[in-house]
């Protein structure tokens, strides 16, 4: 894989079901992100997106394999500084807009250098004047907002979105995805985006990774060479959407019924060791 | 809600209290249910009586009772709160303590007053506990269910975010249970009140109980309800003049608080 922005090599990830047995979420994954890239993880609900998502973000442990951002594993010690959207804006209720926006800085100290950079990001994501109010007086899709320019106000290296506009209404969405392309385009952000909305992902990256049902290899994986800002009734999109959809369909049809999720007591079903390390 | 008719309810629901308060009082006699007007006379007597701020003095009875509430306050929310955070945290410590706080749920507050007495003598240290030890399970349940509460994918985010776990307590854990930690106040004082009233009339020479006491024996309906009404004022000046307004600067944030 030729050195990129991420490598992911080989991700497994296992975790143990209530019952005892254990359940696969992610098998074998690989991929490189080329740095400036917008990539789209798509797969069907479950599948273990947010997993992946979660193991780049720190959250949670890989079983074996790992993740490197410009050639540095990622560790519990050394963490590339990320900025990530998650579904719901997850602000903190107590603070305004303004102080939902200082908490990554805080430890940076620098009250004037922050306030700058706080009063840039608001007008990035168009909420001037909001920085007052509390987010339990804005709407779902303005917190949103918020929350894109809180994972970006660090200068994060890597951007993680985490499906951020599937709670949203489809006008608040599209107007966000614009908002988005807008910018990635200017601050050339490598961005990871996991959704499970075809045209969603087919209107906003770069590259858009499917992946199978769990646990999660990579189904197929597609470049969108189509200059960005996009628009939602270019008919190559269209096209694009059409084949996709019928393949990932008829993949869908397919598989029905196939490997049931749960795979059994440990050592069992694969037959390889899964458990090392963590 | 606005300010404005909020705070006229409040008047509303005063008047109509003070408006069944006074029909009361004039179909029953005042060793019944004395008026309004008989029980401020009391309290005026009481409040400014020769020797008011004497060591028998109504001042003094009031400093007494206020005393042993905010210690035994402080006891139970300090006792409480510990072990309401290790419920809250860990599986382990709910099933360890859960049996002891319904135990002293379940414990009549009366008894709790008659075993410290017992133990400690007739002073201010045995009252402190017994309230301490009665407000402690009410506490201990609040913090118990606001440390519950607490919602991880917060934390989750503040992880991502690479705050550190201090900052993680103090920034995103602390204030989601503040409020927890003010009903717990507010309910506790409450009990304390009553146990430590209750305390005073089986065991010391001094306190609003005592008093209440004092006047149930000259059998003194005017008195009885003059106390009452003091030490209700007391609490109401506590409630009014610094819970809630600590709790309206903590909770600016919650819409519903702006009364």
């Amino acid at each position: 894989m030729s050195a990129g922005k991420i490598a992911i090599r080989e991700l497994v990830k296992v975790f143990r079901s209530p019952a005892g047995g254990e359940v696969r979420a992610i098998d074998g994954l690989s991929f490189g992100v080329p740095e400036g890239a917008f990539v789209s993880v798509l797969g069907p609900s479950g599948c273990g997106k947010s997993t992946l998502l979660n193991i780049m973000a720190g959250l949670d442990r890989p079983t074996s394999g790992e993740i490197q951002i410009d050639g540095r594993a990622i560790t519990d010690q050394d963490r590339p500084r990320i900025g990530f959207v998650f579904q719901q804006p997850r602000l903190l209720p107590w603070r305004t807009i303004e102080g939902n926006l200082w908490l990554p800085l805080e430890r940076t100290g620098n009250r004037a250098a922050g306030r700058a950079v706080i009063e840039r990001y608001v007008e990035l994501v168009g909420l001037r004047g909001f920085e007052r109010y509390y987010p339990g007086q804005i709407s779902g899709g303005m917190q949103q907002r918020v929350a894109i320019a809180r994972a970006l106000i660090m200068e994060p290296e890597i951007l993680l979105m985490d499906e951020p506009f599937s709670n949203l209404d489809e006008m608040t969405a599209r107007k966000m995805r614009a908002e988005l392309i807008r910018i990635w385009q200017k601050t050339g952000k490598t961005i990871i985006f996991v959704t499970h909305d075809i045209s969603e992902a087919i209107f906003l990256s770069t590259r858009v990774i499917l992946t199978t049902r769990r646990p999660a290899r990579i189904y197929r994986d597609l470049s969108i060479d189509l200059p960005v800002p996009r628009r939602y009734d270019d008919d190559r999109l269209f096209e694009i959407e059409k084949e996709v959809m019928r393949d990932f369909l008829q993949y869908m049809e397919d598989t029905e019924g196939a490997p049931p999720p749960e795979m059994g007591r440990p050592g069992g079903a694969g037959g390889e060791v899964l458990l090392g390390g963590y | 809600m606005k300010g404005n008719p909020a705070s006229l309810q409040r008047l509303y629901s005063a008047i109509l209290l003070l408006l069944v308060w006074i029909a009361l009082a004039s179909v029953f006699p005042p060793h019944i249910v004395p008026g309004p007007v008989v029980v401020l006379e009391n309290v005026w007597e009481n409040v400014t009586a020769q020797g008011a701020f004497s060591s028998q003095g109504a001042f003094f009875h009031i400093y007494k009772t206020v005393l042993r509430v905010v210690l035994g306050l402080v006891f139970a929310m300090i006792w409480g709160t510990a072990i309401g955070v290790v419920m809250g945290v860990s599986a382990r410590g709910e099933k360890f303590f859960d049996g002891w706080v319904m135990v002293g749920l379940t414990i009549p507050a009366i008894v709790y007053g008659m075993v410290t007495l017992m133990w400690f003598g007739l002073n201010d240290f045995a009252a402190v506990m017994a309230i301490g030890v009665t407000a402690f399970p009410s506490v201990c349940i609040n913090i118990w269910h606001g440390v519950k509460d607490i919602d991880m994918q917060l934390v989750d985010m503040a992880k991502v975010f690479q705050l550190q776990r201090g900052e993680i307590v103090r920034k995103v854990i602390l204030p989601q249970i503040v409020p927890f930690i003010l009903a717990a106040t507010r309910y506790a004082l409450g009990i304390s009140w009553k146990i430590c009233t209750t305390v005073e009339l089986i065991g010391m020479s001094s306190g609003v109980g005592f008093m209440l006491n004092y006047w149930f024996g000259l059998f003194s309906m005017p008195q009885v309800f003059a106390w009452t009404f003091t030490f209700m004022v007391v609490l109401f000046l506590i409630e009014f003049g610094i819970i809630k307004p600590v709790e309206r600067h903590l909770l600016a944030w919650r819409p519903a608080v702006h009364v």
